[in-house]
């Protein structure tokens, strides 16, 4: 046990390094969002800075770590200025990205200037050891390195707590406008923060230097426990991080002394942090963050004639170019090859892994150890190769399922490095030191090895480059791909419409995960003896760079990111045409990144997509927009399945606040009843309770008979449930033609297959094109969602819940923000679809004209508590409802002023009811 | 901006691969493909005889590993050669190949080395080779002077090393064990693909000198606060053997000296010029056996004057690359002068072939081409020629030889195959 203590306290010099550097990502992310992937190189330089004064130019100590940690300050504040501010409305991937680039260039300058070599420092802290304990001996500058993390965690606490630029960096992050009122510019907010960022990791790599010596490399090597301290804390609590950091640092130190196996002792620790975020995630389905803008898609439309011009290019490329040439395109193919796998996860589905390439390694590993040791052929192998890989992605995806954004972007990073450190660094694994001999490949009995025949090999990745982009531009166009996008943007949407949103992230996790497994398998089988250390984990950042730079939305992008990849068109092109800038290529190649981030968001295949059109727009005719059938009075309208929902003694708790009291309520097909109540008096938590949204703490939900209470909110909307929402939660980057498709696509269980090869895009029902008709909708079909009127918008909400062809149809204050006459409008349009298509009809609606007009029934809330229930007509009379609507609590039911604002809530329970969506 | 993560790029090869990775930090910027300068022609006219010296020459990230001296000396020996009287009065010219850490820049070296009909790939260091062996195989293309690193290094027919490899392995093992000082030795090495054949022959050794290994600690190469290591090596252990790479070494060594004082026994690629010299007194009295005498010993006068007289490069030639390209440019240049007819690939191939007792300087022993290793035992290890090492203590920041070369090769030989259960 004493061994064990003192090992641990070893661990805490590392510890404290963790910490600071873990201090540092949360400062930056506080104040700008951002994950600093910059932070190492960032350090890098200040330690340099600092070595370079006191040992060439021996300056003093002190003197040299204050110009270090001010550099590594200015360095922080420069980047905000000169990168990060310009992209303040920018995706939060370019953004990352961006910082990516920030790090290459930080890192090139350094290898210019201080070369790749170690450095030797001594430790200005003095080393003699203390006892505790008896026998327990330790260094103390691990000590004093305590010491240091502690107490700045405690000043930068205190600073965020209690100043008023603490104060101003958490009202940025919640509400920029409230900030703007504290006196505090979000722009200043975030200098300061960078700047902070900045000087944290110049301090934390000065003071862990003499611990690890200095290497170009070494900080950003540590970066990976940093981020999951940082992770570990929420990116908010300083005090968590610092726990967390010596925490990994300890158990670091102490497994390294009593586990052998490889790798282990640096994976384990973010094993458990993985397990722990999982664990306390949440599985309910979230919308994503207002404020965040997702990166642009392309159509996935394949226009024959340029993709045939382009491939005939290709081939007579590596036909008839020099050798040199030949190889670069290979390598462009078959990284392109991963690229597509990132459009199909981030791009489509919008999942931050950064595993991916950890992922193309997985299946290098498969195909070549079963070509080495098994002796397969290259195309079974391969096939193997692609089909294993997919349960080792979904494994991947099991975090996405519960976490989100950043959180999952450092969970995947970490299970990347797992990979690493523990199979592609294991010789036991990998063949020891005769490594994995796969010889040259062969298909059908003609060898297309690179040594022998490098065109043969180029033309295999061409093919299978082709293949890949092939099936995901069929993803982009299918119904399955719709299903991606929804989840993408709104996963509450996505499953109110029947989408299983976690079986459509792992399938988009499986389906990535094979197309990177093929450009793994064709990276790694370039040469005979497979280099499986290649796949490091870090590449999977770099990958995701390039793959935002070529276009992280369009099946083009992938082509023109990988022509950035080591080895590629670029590389190629630098060292052929501009030879002796070979040194600076590195340096280069960061700018660029940074460069193609600032110039184009969305990545370049965006900008080209957008010059195409342009020149397809003056050259030949237009597309033509979308047209539905005429409209036609006459359309027979089939009658939904007819369904009641009964709801029968329902309770819903939010921690120690009873939203929802015992209600008991009936909606019968070809009714309509209305539900209305105060604000705050749990309307939309009856409907989110209805439709799998909020959970049920006792009581049932039946529809059609059957009992629902526990059934998933994406089953729910598979029998027959739909619903609108207050907030409307379309799908904005969607056209209106999509978003409504999203809502009325048949389900097939072959389409997640079939639609890979052979997506199919059925019309729209003659009845739902009526009603679009009806709702106006008819002549903005391709028009995006976020384009569209504030009015529009709310019809468009309920057109596609409409279009879902619902037995049970709930609608969430539907008039909100309408004008009269639209009101009126609205309403006539709402009774059509009891009378005429039998559905039953709920709903919550603050409009009394509208309520009194079109409801059978209706039913009054207030805490929660049904007050009164019965015909429009009685309730209207009855005592106990003008007492709660004249009461304290809110508006009078004719009230019209409190449907103008459906966002703001003004009881605190039903700050706690929507609170929790 | 590739491989900015401190892997080892092929870590069988580099750990194996008794390469001191660290030049000078500012060394040279070298044209790609650049040839010997003009006047390294020595002012002869007649058609020039090609070889190509294959090697990482610039840093293409942070931790790629560079090794311009090994280029550096192999166009100083050649010029030397020239300014002689050159090859049979016809000069001798080095074409550069940077194979830049990339397996397919390697494999493009191999593929230019066969257009630009050289003799001979010469003092070759990559960590890539195995991309170039096929085509060097296919077209009879001898990779002369190589040093061992991949695995066709060690049995590919084209390959013909002048040092002694894997020897090192059970020479750090066999001294460590030697001493008297060191009752209880422990191996701390790298952790690599290569771990269990770094153990084996370090076990071989010791086992030679009838002890055994009190600790085998594998350092990852990506975590770098190793003091909870060197505890573990002070409480288990009564000195050390280290196989690492010389960043390793310079932060393990510091970790070690705060919590022992134990003697160091280290391969050279461990512990290089460069480690010597920035960890100063840390060293002292470190034993480290070496391919080839230090560099500021007598028998490399020649190859000193040689460096400074005929390179202006600013690189570090203390390294072992550099003598090693030394070598093999002079063996190669005396093999070439004997062959009658016309110089070519496949000629001197089959020179090569039949050349035996050949040594340059005295650096190495006489050299025995024309039988592989007699270490049937260990199949991958057959393509060393040259069984010698040279022990070298630190004594104030430099290497001093002690005592003469020692051969490995047999009780070594069989120690490996015991340890690997061959």
């Amino acid at each position: 046990m004493e061994e064990v203590i003192r090992f641990a306290l070893l661990g805490l010099g590392v510890g404290a390094l963790y910490a600071l550097a873990a201090q540092g990502l949360v400062v930056v992310y506080r104040g700008s969002g951002v994950l600093n992937f910059a932070q190492g190189g960032i350090g890098t330089v200040g330690a340099f800075v600092w070595w370079e004064l006191q040992y060439e130019n021996e300056h003093s100590f002190a003197f040299s770590m204050t110009v270090g940690v001010l550099v590594a300050a200015v360095i922080g504040a420069l980047t905000q200025l000169l990168v990060m501010r310009p992209l303040r409305h920018a995706t939060p991937l370019a953004r990352l990205v961006a910082t990516l680039g920030v790090l290459v260039v930080l890192q090139s300058l350094a290898v210019l200037r201080w070369g790749t070599s170690t450095q030797v420092l001594i430790s200005e802290l003095p080393v003699d050891r203390v006892t505790f304990f008896g026998d327990i001996e330790v260094g103390k500058d691990r000590l004093i390195l305590f010491a240091i993390a502690a107490g700045l965690s405690l000043v930068l606490w205190l600073l965020y707590r209690y100043s008023s630029f603490g104060i101003g960096t958490s009202a940025v992050a919640e509400n920029q406008r409230a900030a703007a009122a504290l006196g505090w510019s979000p722009e200043v907010i975030a200098v300061i923060n960078w700047t902070l960022g900045g000087a944290l990791a110049g301090a934390s790599a000065i003071l862990i230097a003499p611990i690890v010596q200095l290497q170009v490399s070494t900080m950003t090597g540590l970066m990976l426990a940093a981020m999951s301290a940082a992770l570990v804390a929420g990116f908010r609590s300083f005090p968590i991080a610092l726990v967390a950091g010596m925490t990994i640092g300890a158990a670091q130190t102490v497994l390294q002394r009593y586990v052998d196996t490889p790798g282990l002792p640096s994976a384990l620790p973010f094993a458990v942090i993985v397990i722990v975020l999982v664990a306390r995630g949440r599985a309910l389905p979230v919308r994503g963050s207002f404020l965040e803008r997702l990166p642009a898609v392309g159509s996935g439309r394949i226009r024959p004639v340029p993709a045939l011009v382009a491939v005939a290019g290709a081939v007579v490329v590596i036909w008839l170019a020099p050798v040199v040439w030949v190889d670069a395109v290979t390598v462009t193919l078959a990284c392109a090859v991963v690229l597509l796998s990132v459009v199909v996860l981030t791009g489509y589905t919008g999942q931050l892994s950064l595993g991916q390439f950890a992922i193309a390694g997985m299946g290098a590993y498969v195909a070549g150890r079963l070509v080495d040791t098994q002796g397969w052929g290259f195309l079974p192998a391969a096939v193997a190769g692609v089909l294993a890989t997919i349960p080792v992605g979904v494994a991947f995806a099991l975090p996405a399922v519960r976490t989100r954004g950043i959180t999952l972007a450092v969970v995947t990073l970490g299970l990347g490095s797992a990979l690493e450190l523990m199979l592609f660094n294991n010789g036991d694994l990998t063949g020891g030191y005769a490594g994995t001999n796969v010889g040259s490949p062969e298909i059908f009995g003609v060898d297309v090895g690179t040594a022998a025949h490098p065109e043969r090999y180029a033309l295999v990745c061409l093919v299978a480059f082709v293949l890949a982009a092939l099936v995901v531009a069929n993803l982009r166009r299918s119904r399955t791909g719709r299903r991606l996008l929804a989840v993408r943007t709104n996963e509450r949407a996505a499953a109110s419409l029947g989408v299983r949103v976690v079986a459509t992230k792992l399938y988009a996790f499986a389906v990535s995960s094979a197309i990177a497994a093929l450009g793994g398998i064709l990276i790694a089988f370039r040469s005979d003896s497979i280099v499986f250390t290649s796949f490091a984990s870090f590449q999977s950042i770099v990958f995701v760079g390039f793959a935002v730079v070529g276009g992280i939305g369009y099946v083009l992008g992938p082509v023109l990111g990988a022509t950035l990849a080591p080895g590629a068109v670029a590389t190629a092109f630098s060292d052929e045409v501009l030879s002796g800038v070979s040194p600076y290529v590195p340096l280069i190649g960061g700018l660029a990144l940074v460069a193609t981030v600032l110039g184009y968001q969305d990545g370049l295949a965006h900008g080209q997509a957008q010059q195409l059109r342009a020149l397809g727009r003056r050259f030949f005719r237009q597309t033509a927009p979308t047209h539905l059938p005429p409209p036609s009075e006459q359309v027979e309208v089939r009658p939904v399945e007819p369904m009641t929902l009964t709801m029968s003694g329902l309770v819903v708790r939010y921690g120690a606040v009873t939203a929802v009291d015992h209600v008991d309520l009936t909606v019968r097909p070809g009714a309509i009843v209305g539900l209305i109540g105060p604000n705050g008096a749990g309307k939309t938590s009856v409907i989110d309770a209805i439709t799998g949204f909020a959970p049920v703490s006792s009581g049932s939900v039946r529809v059609g008979g059957q009992d629902v209470t526990r059934a998933s909110a994406a089953a729910r909307a598979r029998l027959g449930v739909a619903r609108s929402f207050q907030a409307l939660d379309l799908f904005d980057d969607l056209s209106v033609l999509d978003n409504l498709r999203t809502a009325s696509d048949l389900r097939h269980w072959s389409a997640p297959i079939v639609d890979l090869a052979w997506p199919r895009t059925p019309q729209l029902s003659a009845e739902v094109v009526a009603t679009v008709e009806a709702f106006g909708l008819g002549d903005c079909l391709d028009t995006l969602v976020k384009d569209l009127s504030y009015g529009r918008r709310r019809l468009l909400s309920i057109a596609r819940a409409v279009a879902a062809r619902p037995s049970v149809l709930l609608l969430d204050e539907p008039a909100a923000g309408l004008g009269e006459h639209e009101s009126a409008e609205l309403a006539d349009l709402v009774r059509t679809l009891p009378d005429r298509w039998g559905m039953a009809v709920l709903l919550v609606e603050h409009d009394m004209n509208v309520v009194m007009s079109v409801c059978d029934e209706l039913v009054v809330l207030n805490f929660g508590a049904t007050i009164a229930s019965g015909p429009p007509a009685e309730v209207r009379v009855d005592p106990h409802v003008i007492g709660a609507y004249l009461g304290t609590e809110g508006s009078p039911p004719d009230d019209a002023a409190s449907s103008d604002e459906p966002h703001e809530s003004t009881s605190d329970l039903s700050v706690a009811g929507r609170g929790r969506e | 901006m590739n491989r900015i993560k401190p892997t080892l790029k092929r870590a069988s090869l580099a750990t194996l691969t008794l390469t001191v990775v660290a030049s000078s930090a500012f060394g040279c910027g070298e044209d790609s493909a650049s040839s010997s300068t003009p006047d390294a022609s020595g002012g002869l006219t007649g058609e020039p005889i090609k070889i190509m010296t294959m090697a990482p020459i610039e840093a293409t990230s942070g931790t790629s590993i560079v090794s311009p001296e090994t280029a550096a000396a192999a166009q100083a020996a050649a010029a030397r050669i020239n300014a002689d009287g050159g090859i049979d009065g016809r000069p001798l010219e080095v074409i550069v190949c940077d194979e830049k850490s990339d397996p397919n820049a390697a494999q493009a070296c191999a593929r230019k080395a066969v257009e630009e009909e050289v003799v001979a790939l010469v003092g070759t260091y990559s960590q890539f080779s195995d991309k170039a062996y096929p085509i060097l195989e296919e077209n009879k293309i001898a990779n002369f002077g190589n040093i061992p690193v991949t695995a066709p290094d060690g049995v590919s027919e084209m390959s013909f090393p002048v040092n002694a490899g894997s020897a090192v392995l059970v020479a750090i093992g066999q001294a460590a064990a030697e001493r008297d000082d060191c009752e209880k030795p422990g191996l701390v090495q790298i952790d690599s693909t290569a771990k269990d054949l770094i153990t084996a022959g370090v076990l071989g050794g010791v086992a030679l000198a009838g002890k055994e290994l009190a600790y085998n600690i594998a350092l990852s190469p990506t975590s770098q606060d190793y003091s909870g290591q060197a505890a573990e090596a002070a409480d288990s252990g009564d000195c050390t053997v280290m196989f690492t790479v010389p960043g390793t070494a310079l932060a393990f060594i510091p970790a070690l000296r705060q919590v022992a004082d134990q003697p160091i026994i280290a391969s050279n690629n461990s512990v290089s010029a460069e480690v010597a010299d920035k960890l100063g007194a840390m060293l002292d009295d470190t034993l480290v056996p070496d391919y080839f005498p230090p560099y500021n010993s007598d028998a490399k006068k020649k190859f000193r004057d040689t460096m400074e007289t005929y390179s202006d490069k600013d690189v570090d030639f203390t390294h072992y690359n550099a003598t090693n390209a030394y070598i093999s440019v002079n063996i190669f240049a005396e093999i070439a002068a004997g062959i009658e007819g016309e110089i070519t690939h496949e000629t001197f191939l089959a020179a090569l072939e039949q050349t035996s007792g050949v040594s340059v300087d005295g650096l190495t022993p006489p050299i025995d081409f024309t039988k592989a290793n007699e270490w049937s035992e260990v199949p991958f290890q057959k393509r060393i020629f040259n069984r010698n090492m040279v022990f070298t203590e630190i004594k104030d920041g430099e290497q001093v030889q002690v005592g003469d070369f020692r051969d490995f090769t047999v009780d070594g030989g069989k120690a490996f195959a015991l340890a690997l259960g061959g």
